[in-house]
């Protein structure tokens, strides 16, 4: 095993890096590295490599174009046969609890109907305020 | 004699000035106001306590001591409900009417539960023999029923009367055992207690339901959420009704539904007002125009009075019933009480013995159908 031996190229290089560290670096432009790999493949092929990488950006382009329509299409609010069928499906809520249309409604089933659910909500409307009933009748 | 009258009217002279002052300086409070007070103070039942209170105080049950030992603590409730009970404020329960048919009635579970102790109580004092105390709180469940329709909808005039049933029922089962001052006392106390709301004062009442529609179904009003709501709030789900409705907002239908409606429903109160037999068939047949009616709103928003109106006849009869125990006592017999008719078809009452003491008064015919109309005396 050879030990290396320390040139004057390693300790220039050395004294290039620590000046670099010193640099601050900025923000990577992706806008400026994309026109600086254009330019320096533009140096190397200056013919046929040019038309394929102006067509691909086109063709992505097109691709985003359709595929944002048909999401567009589909997301339509109301044009959609499974929507409405959803909207079908989803039961507006019932009378509020209490309230003169919930207790008629129960009073068309008869008196008993009507005594039942006023015994629910005799129970249910007020929150607990002593606490004697917290054990149950044996 | 005239000179204890004399003393008497001398010292009610002396006395009125300072009544005055304690009057105003404490005016009687609105009832509703010292029920909810007593609602807040009500304990939380479990649902064995409910039904049991239900029960219990509808008779369904035998009474229970120690059940009722329970339901009955901590008296804040009672002392509070008593107090209402008692008040001679007119009863304004402040209800929202213009919300219609999401109108807030939340008093009317806390009135019958607070009603059902009221009765409770009531036989806990009377097991204890303290007939007199019994007696009073059975009076503050006849006032609360009265105070409980006051709220002028048909819905308020059922709870009403289930708080009067009960409480007749309930003095039906005890007053046998009264001697003749305590029975001719009870029957004095029921006619100064004011009148119970009638069903047609109640029936009119609902016309707030068609203000509301006519209010919210303006043409003005009518944005497509508005209509959303507007179904919404009558709890229209199906699609068939929807259209149905969404046909009668049109503004060329709606004028003529409104006041077809209107029509419709006032001939139904005055029909309400009359004899059962001279108006059943006429809320029969009024009540056949609604359900086949073409008008979405008319056909589906017309109470069904027919039963609602028995239930007033029924407790009419009820009355009588108590009102014959009350004058003859132990010694009501067969005779006696067919000289008392019924509220319905006007047929005299019959009286059943039953082997363990207690006496039945029976209406000629089953009201409502399938069951008789009847009155226990004596447990």
């Amino acid at each position: 095993m050879n030990t290396p031996t320390p040139d004057d190229n390693d300790a220039m290089r050395d004294a290039l890096q620590r000046d670099a560290a010193r640099v601050p670096e900025p923000p990577f432009d992706a806008t400026l590295h994309q026109a600086a790999m254009r330019r320096i493949r533009a140096l190397a092929d200056p013919a046929g490599r040019t038309s394929r990488f102006l067509l691909l950006p086109a063709l992505a382009t097109a691709a985003a174009v359709l595929a944002v329509a048909a999401l567009v299409f589909l997301g339509r609010p109301h044009s959609s046969p499974k929507n409405e069928v959803a909207a079908e499906l989803i039961p507006h809520p019932a009378a509020p609890r209490a309230s003169l249309l919930a207790y008629r409604t129960a009073a068309g089933e008869g008196d008993e109907a009507l005594l039942a659910v006023l015994d629910r909500d005799a129970r249910d409307l007020l929150p607990a305020s002593s606490p004697v009933f917290n054990t149950t009748l044996r | 004699m005239k000179k204890t009258i004399l003393i008497l009217t001398l010292a009610a002279f002396a006395f009125a000035p300072v009544l005055r002052a304690e009057g105003t300086k404490y005016p009687p409070i609105n009832p509703a106001l010292l029920y909810w007070q007593a609602a807040a103070e009500l304990p939380q039942l479990t649902e064995d306590q409910a039904r049991d209170l239900s029960e219990m105080a509808s008779g369904k049950l035998p009474f229970d001591a120690e059940k009722a030992g329970q339901l009955l603590t901590p008296k804040g409730s009672l002392r509070l409900a008593e107090k209402a009970a008692n008040s001679t404020a007119s009863c304004d329960w402040g209800l929202p009417l213009e919300d219609g048919p999401g109108t807030s009635l939340p008093h009317l579970a806390k009135i019958r539960q607070l009603a059902g102790l009221a009765i409770i109580n009531a036989e806990t004092l009377f097991a204890k023999g303290k007939v007199k105390e019994g007696v009073e709180w059975l009076m503050v469940a006849h006032r609360i029923a009265r105070h409980a329709g006051a709220g002028d909808l048909l819905i308020s005039f059922l709870v009403q009367n289930a708080i009067e049933t009960n409480a007749v029922r309930a003095a039906a089962r005890h007053c046998l055992s009264w001697d003749d001052g305590t029975r001719q006392a009870y029957a004095a106390a029921l006619q100064t207690l004011p009148p119970l709301r009638t069903v047609q004062e109640s029936f009119h009442g609902e016309q707030v339901l068609i203000d509301w529609v006519e209010r919210r179904a303006l043409p003005s009003a009518q944005s497509q959420h508005e209509i959303e709501e507007l179904m919404q709030a009558l709890t229209i789900e199906k699609p068939a009704d929807k259209e149905a409705m969404i046909a009668q907002l049109a503004p060329g239908a709606l004028p003529a539904t409104l006041t077809e409606w209107r029509d419709l429903q006032s001939r139904l109160e005055a029909a309400l007002g009359k004899p059962w037999a001279q108006g059943q068939p006429e809320i029969k047949a009024l009540t056949d125009e609604a359900v086949h009616s073409p008008r979405y709103l008319i056909r589906n928003y017309i109470p069904t009075v027919t039963s609602v109106s028995e239930n007033a006849f029924i407790l009419a009869t009820l009355h009588t019933m108590l009102q014959a125990a009350l004058q003859h006592g132990s010694q009501l017999d067969e005779a006696a009480a067919g000289a008392y008719r019924d509220a319905l078809e006007g047929e005299p009452l019959r009286l059943q013995k039953g082997e363990n003491g207690t006496l039945t008064l029976l209406a000629a015919r089953q009201h409502p159908v399938g069951k008789n109309l009847s009155l226990q005396l004596g447990k």
